[in-house]
C-alpha cells in the first residue's frame, strides 16, 4: 500500500468539510462545531509526531470533544441548522444523519488499509465483485466474504457508538 | 460462485452464507433468481429481515460517506486564518496528498505509515484509560504488597496497629482502584475474603464489610479511613527492607496473597503490629470467623434447640381465626411476648383492635345460632378479616389432627405453595382453609388457650406477608409468568411511567403496614429513579440504552434494562395551555395536611402558567361548583383566593365532577392549545357512581376529544390508588402522588411542567425476541399496559406519554440460550413526536452477551433497577417475590446509597428496604 503521510495542511483541506459536518451533527450548532474542529486540528498539530492514523484520530477527537461539550452544556440546540440546498429532510434527521456519516468515516479511517481499499473500490469507484477481485488479486467470492464482514463490523461499530435506527 | 453455490447446495444454506448473499444483494451483486430466493428467506425469518435492514442502513451510510461533498462546509474566515497560521508552518512531514482529491473519503492511498518511532496503537486515548497501565500497576502492587505483608507482620504488640497496615496507596491507586472495581474478580463480600490478611485492630468482622467504594464516597459501611496514615509505596518499600527477616517465620501457613483494599488505615503512631486471625473461610467448623459448631455457635448457625427461650409458632389457620392483621395483635396470643405493655396481653392496650374484633366476632358467632349448625352450612368463601357484626364467622375446626399439614398443630410445613393463591383465601398463598371437618367449634376459652399448645408446630407463616385490613375482599395480585419465546416472540406494551406505586408503598411501610400487593406495580418502582441515561444526540428524537447482567435470584436468567429517553424540548412558546382543575373539596380533604398540600400544589401549578394560558377551577364535593372560569395566567392567583373561601363539605361525587370538567374543558377547547384536566383528590369517592371502569370510560372519551387527563392523589393514606391508576391509564395523562406540602416542590413542579409539555405521545415499546437465542422471558411489570402485537403500529390504539427530558425504563428477565444463534432480539419504540406531530419509530438491537456480569458487579444503574424490581416483586408476593432474598440485596443497596448520598430517591429506596427487612423478620 501507499505509505505517504499527508501534511497537516493537506489533511485540513481534505477533511475540513467532513469533520465539520460530523461536528455539526454531533453538537447541533455551527459555531460550536467550528470551535471543535479547530481545536481538533490544533491538538493534532501538537501531537503530530505520535499519531499514526491522523484521519481517524481527527474524527475521534472531534467526537470526544463534542461529547464533552454536550455533557457540559446539555441544553443548547440551534433552532434551525442550515441545510444544504436540495436536502429537504427535517432538521432533526439531517443532524442525526450527519453524525452517523461522520461516525462511519471514523470507523472507516480506522480500518486496515486493505479493507479500506475494498470499500473504496466498491463505493467510490462502484465496481462489481469481479472487477474488484481482479484489481486486488482476490477471488470474487472472497471479495464478497470480506465485504460482508466489513459491513457487519461497521454495523456493530455503529451500534456500539450508539447510532442505530430502523425506518420501520 | 454465485450460481455455483446454489446448484451445489440444494439443501438449506447455512446462516452465514445466507447473510453473505444478503449483503451481496444489498450491494447489487445478486442475480435476479437469487434475489427471489433471498426474498423468500427474508420473509420467512424475521431475524434475517432485521439483518438486511441493518446492512442496508450501513450501506447507505457508507455510500454517503464515500460521496464527495457537493457543498463542502468551511470554517469561518477568521478561524481558518488562525488555524492555517499554526498548522501551515508544520507541513514539513514528508509526502503530501493531492489536495484535489475528493475531500470526503479517507483515501487509502494516503494512509499514514507507521514510522519507526510510532507504536502501533489504537485511537488516541488518554493515558489514564489505557488498560496496559492498569495491568502493569496491578502487577507492581501485588508483588510489592506480597513482599511487604510477609515482612511486616510481627506479633510484637497485638494492640497497636501498624501504620503500614494501611493499604491505602498514593495517587496512582485512586485510578487503579476505580479500574479494579470493574475488573477484580470478586467483590468483598464473597469467598474472595479468604485471600486477605488483615492486620488492623478495630472490629474484625468489619473486614467482611469492606466495600469497593468509589473513591469519593468510601463510607457507606466498613472502616472509616484515617487520612493521617496514608502510606505511599515508598514507605512500604522501606519497611519491607527493614523488617524482612522476622515475620516470615511467624507466618507459617497463612495465605498472604493480598488484594488491594482501599480505605483501610491504621493509626500513625508507633508502628506496632496487632495481629489478628486471618479472615479465612475454612472448612473447619470450630475455628475461625465462620465457625459453625462452637459452643457459642455462630450468628448464622445456631440451632433452635440451643436457644433458651420459648418459641411460639403460628400457623395460618390460627392467624385467620383470631383475626390477627399485624404483629401486635398476633403476639397477644403467643407466649413469651408482651405486646400490650406491662399490663399484659389482654389488658386491651396495644393494638387492641384485633382482640376487639375477635371478641365481637365470637359474640356474633354465638348469638347467631349457626355455631352449632356449622356443619350444615356450606363452606363458603372464607370471610375476610374485617367482617361486619352480623356475619357468621367460620373458623377452621379446632381439631387435634394427626395429619401434619392442616389444623392448628401442624407439624409439617407445607412446602408447596399454590401458584395462584386460592381466590377465596384472604391470606396470600395460604389456602389452608380446612372446612371439611365437622367438629364443632368449642368455646372462647378453649380457643384462646390454644396459643399455649402451639409451640411445636412449624412456622409456615413466618415469611408470608400479613394481610392488610380490607373492607372488601383483597384483590389478587396479577400473576405474570414467563412466556416462551418460541410461542410468543413479541412483547408489546404501552410505556406508561409513573412513580405513584413506589411512593405509596414507601408511605405504607413507614407507617408500619405492608402495602397491599395488588397496588404494587413494579414498573412504577423502577421508574421512580433517574438512571442518568444519556440524552439523545442533537436532533435525534429518542435514545435508547440497554444493559444486561445475570439475574440476582433467578437461575439462568439475565436481567435486561431497556431505557428510552427523549430530549429536552423547550416549552413551545406557541402552545398555550388550557387547564381545567378539578379540586376535591369534600370533608375527607379537610385534614390540614391535605389542604396545605393541595394549596401548595395549586400554587406550583399556577406558577407555571403564562399569560396565554387559561385556568378553570372547579371545586367539587357533593356537587361540583365552578369557582373560576378561564382566568388567564396572570390572574390565576385570584383563583386560588377563591379556593380559600370555599368550605370543605360533604361527600365526594367524582362522576359529576368529571362531567362538569369535561364540559368546561370542551367549552374552552382550542385545537392549537394543550387542553388538560387535572384532578386533585384523595379519590375516596363515595357519592355518585364510583365504579372505576365507568369513570375510566369517561376519561377515555376525553382522550378521544384530545383532552388529556392527569390525576394527582393527595395524601398517602387512604388514597384510592386503584381508582386513580385506572383513570389515568385510559387517558392521555399521568398519575402523581402528593403526600405533603413539601412534596409539592421543585420536582413536582418539574413533573407537572414536563407533563404539560409532553415530548412523545402514544409511546409504545415492542420487543421482538429471537427464538433461536431466547428460551423464556418475562416482562417485569406493565401488567395493565400490555398491548397486542398488531396494536403497535395501529396509531388509533392509545398509549402513554413521555414528557420532555424524561426517560422510561422497562425491565425484562430473559433466558439466553448459550447454544443459540444471533442476538437476543430487537427493541422497537414508536411514538408521536409532540413537536412535529409525526410518528417516529426507531429500533435497537438487544445484544447477546455470553458472559453477562454478575449482578453485584453490574453497572449501578442496572443494579438499581434490579433492586427496585426485586423489592416490588417481594412486596407483591408470588413466586417471583418469594425467591428474592433481602440479605443478598443489602450490600447492593448500601453501595447505591453511598454513591449518591444526596439523592433523595435513593435514600427512599434504602428506607423502603430497611422497612421491608424489619417487617420480614
Amino acid at each position: 500500500m501507499d505509505s505517504e503521510t499527508p501534511s497537516l495542511a493537506a489533511l485540513f483541506e481534505e477533511e475540513e468539510s467532513g469533520l465539520l459536518r460530523f461536528a455539526v451533527g454531533l453538537a447541533g450548532r455551527r459555531s460550536v462545531a467550528e470551535e471543535l474542529v479547530q481545536e481538533a486540528f490544533l491538538r493534532l498539530h501538537r501531537s503530530w509526531a505520535e499519531v499514526e492514523n491522523p484521519r481517524a484520530w481527527l474524527y475521534r477527537t472531534v467526537r470526544n470533544l463534542a461529547l464533552n461539550h454536550l455533557r457540559d452544556h446539555p441544553r443548547e440546540t440551534e433552532l434551525d441548522p442550515e441545510a444544504a440546498p436540495g436536502d429537504d429532510r427535517p432538521a432533526a434527521e439531517r443532524l442525526g444523519r450527519d453524525e452517523a456519516v461522520g461516525t462511519v468515516r471514523l470507523l472507516l479511517a480506522e480500518l486496515p488499509a486493505a479493507d479500506r481499499r475494498l470499500i473504496h473500490l466498491k463505493y467510490h469507484e462502484e465496481l462489481q465483485y469481479q472487477e474488484i477481485g481482479r484489481r486486488t488479486g482476490l477471488s470474487a467470492g472472497n471479495v464478497g466474504f470480506r465485504l460482508h464482514h466489513l459491513l457487519k463490523s461497521l454495523a456493530d461499530g455503529l451500534r456500539r457508538a450508539g447510532i442505530e435506527g430502523s425506518e420501520g | 460462485m454465485n450460481t455455483a453455490n446454489h446448484s451445489s447446495t440444494p439443501q438449506r444454506p447455512s446462516d452465514a452464507e445466507l447473510e453473505e448473499r444478503i449483503v451481496a444483494w444489498v450491494l447489487g451483486e445478486a442475480s435476479a433468481f437469487e434475489i427471489e430466493t433471498l426474498k423468500a428467506a427474508v420473509a420467512a425469518r424475521p431475524e434475517l429481515a432485521a439483518f438486511k435492514r441493518r446492512i442496508e442502513a450501513v450501506h447507505g451510510l457508507v455510500a454517503e460517506a464515500a460521496r464527495p461533498d457537493t457543498e463542502p462546509l468551511r470554517l469561518s474566515a477568521e478561524r481558518r486564518a488562525e488555524l492555517l497560521a499554526v498548522i501551515g508552518s508544520a507541513s514539513a512531514v514528508a509526502g503530501g496528498a493531492d489536495p484535489g482529491q475528493p475531500a470526503a473519503f479517507p483515501n487509502p492511498s494516503t494512509t499514514a505509515k507507521p514510522s519507526a518511532v510510532r507504536l502501533p496503537r489504537q485511537p488516541e486515548r488518554p493515558w489514564w484509560r489505557n488498560e496496559w497501565f492498569y495491568s502493569a500497576a496491578a502487577c507492581v502492587v501485588i508483588s510489592i504488597g506480597g513482599f511487604w505483608m510477609l515482612s511486616t507482620v510481627s506479633p510484637k504488640h497485638p494492640q497497636r496497629p501498624d501504620p503500614d497496615a494501611s493499604y491505602a496507596c498514593s495517587i496512582p491507586s485512586d485510578v487503579q482502584c476505580e479500574k479494579a472495581e470493574e475488573e477484580l474478580p470478586e467483590p468483598m463480600n464473597t469467598v474472595g475474603y479468604s485471600e486477605i490478611t488483615t492486620v488492623i485492630k478495630p472490629s474484625p468482622p468489619s473486614a467482611a464489610s469492606v466495600r469497593w467504594s468509589v473513591p469519593q464516597a468510601p463510607r457507606a459501611t466498613g472502616i472509616a479511613p484515617k487520612p493521617s496514615a496514608m502510606v505511599s509505596f515508598v514507605d512500604l518499600e522501606r519497611k519491607k527492607e527493614a523488617s524482612s527477616g522476622t515475620a516470615l517465620a511467624s507466618l507459617p501457613k497463612r495465605e498472604v496473597e493480598v488484594a488491594r483494599v482501599r480505605g483501610f488505615a491504621g493509626t500513625a503512631d508507633d508502628g506496632e503490629t496487632g495481629v489478628m486471625e486471618p479472615f479465612e473461610v475454612k472448612e473447619e467448623s470450630k475455628v475461625g470467623y465462620t465457625a459453625t459448631s462452637t459452643l457459642a455457635g455462630s450468628r448464622i448457625n445456631t440451632q433452635l434447640r440451643d436457644i433458651g427461650s420459648a418459641i411460639s409458632v403460628v400457623s395460618g389457620g390460627f392467624m385467620k381465626d383470631v383475626g390477627a392483621t399485624d404483629s401486635d395483635s398476633l403476639l397477644e396470643y403467643s407466649t413469651n411476648s408482651e405486646a400490650a405493655g406491662v399490663s399484659g396481653n389482654y389488658a386491651g392496650k396495644g393494638s387492641g383492635r384485633a382482640s376487639d374484633s375477635f371478641l365481637s366476632k365470637r359474640k356474633a358467632a354465638r348469638s347467631g345460632s349457626a355455631l352449632g349448625g356449622r356443619g350444615g352450612a356450606p363452606a363458603p368463601a372464607v370471610p375476610s378479616v374485617g367482617v361486619e357484626e352480623d356475619e357468621i364467622v367460620v373458623l377452621s375446626p379446632f381439631e387435634v389432627a394427626d395429619s401434619s399439614s392442616s389444623g392448628f398443630l401442624k407439624s409439617n410445613r407445607t412446602p408447596k405453595r399454590p401458584k395462584r393463591p386460592d381466590p377465596s383465601a384472604t391470606m396470600y398463598g395460604q389456602g389452608q382453609a380446612t372446612l371439611d371437618s365437622d367438629q364443632p367449634l368449642t368455646s372462647t376459652e378453649s380457643t384462646s388457650s390454644t396459643p399455649s399448645t402451639q409451640s411445636t408446630s412449624s412456622a409456615p407463616a413466618a415469611d408470608k406477608p400479613l394481610p392488610r385490613p380490607a373492607q372488601k375482599p383483597a384483590a389478587q395480585p396479577p400473576a405474570t409468568d414467563e412466556v416462551s419465546a418460541a410461542q410468543q416472540p413479541v412483547s408489546t406494551f404501552s410505556l406508561h411511567v409513573s412513580d405513584a406505586s413506589f411512593k405509596l408503598a414507601l408511605a405504607a411501610l413507614n407507617s408500619g403496614r405492608l402495602p397491599e400487593p395488588s397496588a404494587i406495580r413494579p414498573e412504577e418502582f423502577y421508574n421512580a429513579f433517574d438512571y442518568g441515561d444519556p440524552a439523545p444526540a442533537a436532533g435525534e428524537p429518542v435514545s435508547c440504552r440497554v444493559e444486561q447482567a445475570a439475574h440476582p435470584f433467578a437461575q439462568q436468567r439475565n436481567l435486561v434494562r431497556i431505557a428510552v429517553r427523549v430530549p429536552a424540548t423547550g416549552r413551545g412558546a406557541g402552545t398555550p395551555l388550557h387547564l381545567t382543575v378539578l379540586l376535591d373539596t369534600s370533608g375527607s380533604m379537610e385534614r390540614p395536611d391535605r389542604r396545605a398540600a393541595v394549596r401548595a400544589a395549586l400554587q406550583t401549578l399556577v406558577g407555571l402558567l403564562g399569560p396565554a394560558d387559561r385556568l378553570t377551577l372547579v371545586g367539587f364535593a357533593r356537587q361540583p361548583r365552578l369557582l373560576a372560569e378561564a382566568f388567564d395566567g396572570n390572574h390565576a392567583n385570584q383563583a386560588l383566593d377563591l379556593l380559600d373561601r370555599t368550605p370543605a363539605e360533604g361527600g365526594t361525587n367524582l362522576e359529576e365532577a368529571l362531567k362538569l370538567g369535561a364540559e368546561l374543558a370542551g367549552r374552552h377547547f382550542s385545537p392549537t392549545a394543550q387542553n388538560r384536566i387535572v384532578l386533585l383528590t384523595d379519590g375516596a369517592a363515595n357519592l355518585g357512581n364510583a365504579d372505576p371502569e365507568r369513570l375510566a370510560a369517561a376519561v377515555e372519551s376525553l382522550r378521544s376529544r384530545r383532552i388529556a387527563f392527569d390525576a394527582c392523589g393527595v395524601g398517602l393514606e387512604g388514597v384510592e390508588d386503584e381508582m386513580l391508576e385506572a383513570l389515568t391509564r385510559k387517558g392521555d395523562g399521568r398519575y402523581y402522588v402528593l403526600d405533603s406540602p413539601e412534596a409539592a416542590d421543585a420536582s413536582f413542579a418539574r413533573q407537572l411542567a414536563g407533563a404539560f409539555r409532553p415530548a412523545a405521545e402514544n409511546v409504545k415499546l415492542q420487543v421482538r425476541f429471537n427464538p433461536a437465542r431466547v428460551g423464556r422471558y418475562r416482562l417485569v411489570g406493565f401488567e395493565k399496559h400490555r398491548l397486542r402485537e398488531e396494536d403497535f403500529r395501529n396509531d388509533a390504539v392509545d398509549a402513554a406519554e413521555i414528557s420532555s427530558e424524561e426517560a422510561a425504563v422497562a425491565v425484562y428477565e430473559i433466558e439466553a440460550l448459550p447454544q443459540g444463534a444471533g442476538e437476543l432480539g430487537e427493541v422497537f419504540v414508536r411514538f408521536r413526536d409532540a413537536g412535529t406531530k409525526e410518528m417516529v419509530e426507531r429500533s435497537w438491537t438487544l445484544p447477546f452477551e455470553p458472559r453477562a456480569a454478575a449482578f453485584d458487579r453490574a453497572a449501578p444503574s442496572l443494579q438499581l433497577a434490579g433492586t427496585a424490581a426485586s423489592l416490588a416483586e417481594k412486596l407483591r408476593g408470588g413466586p417471583a417475590g418469594d425467591r428474592v432474598d433481602l440479605e443478598t440485596l443489602a450490600p447492593v443497596v448500601n453501595a447505591l446509597r453511598a454513591r449518591r448520598p444526596d439523592d433523595k430517591r435513593l435514600q427512599d429506596l434504602a428506607t423502603l428496604f430497611e422497612q421491608m427487612r424489619r417487617m420480614k423478620k
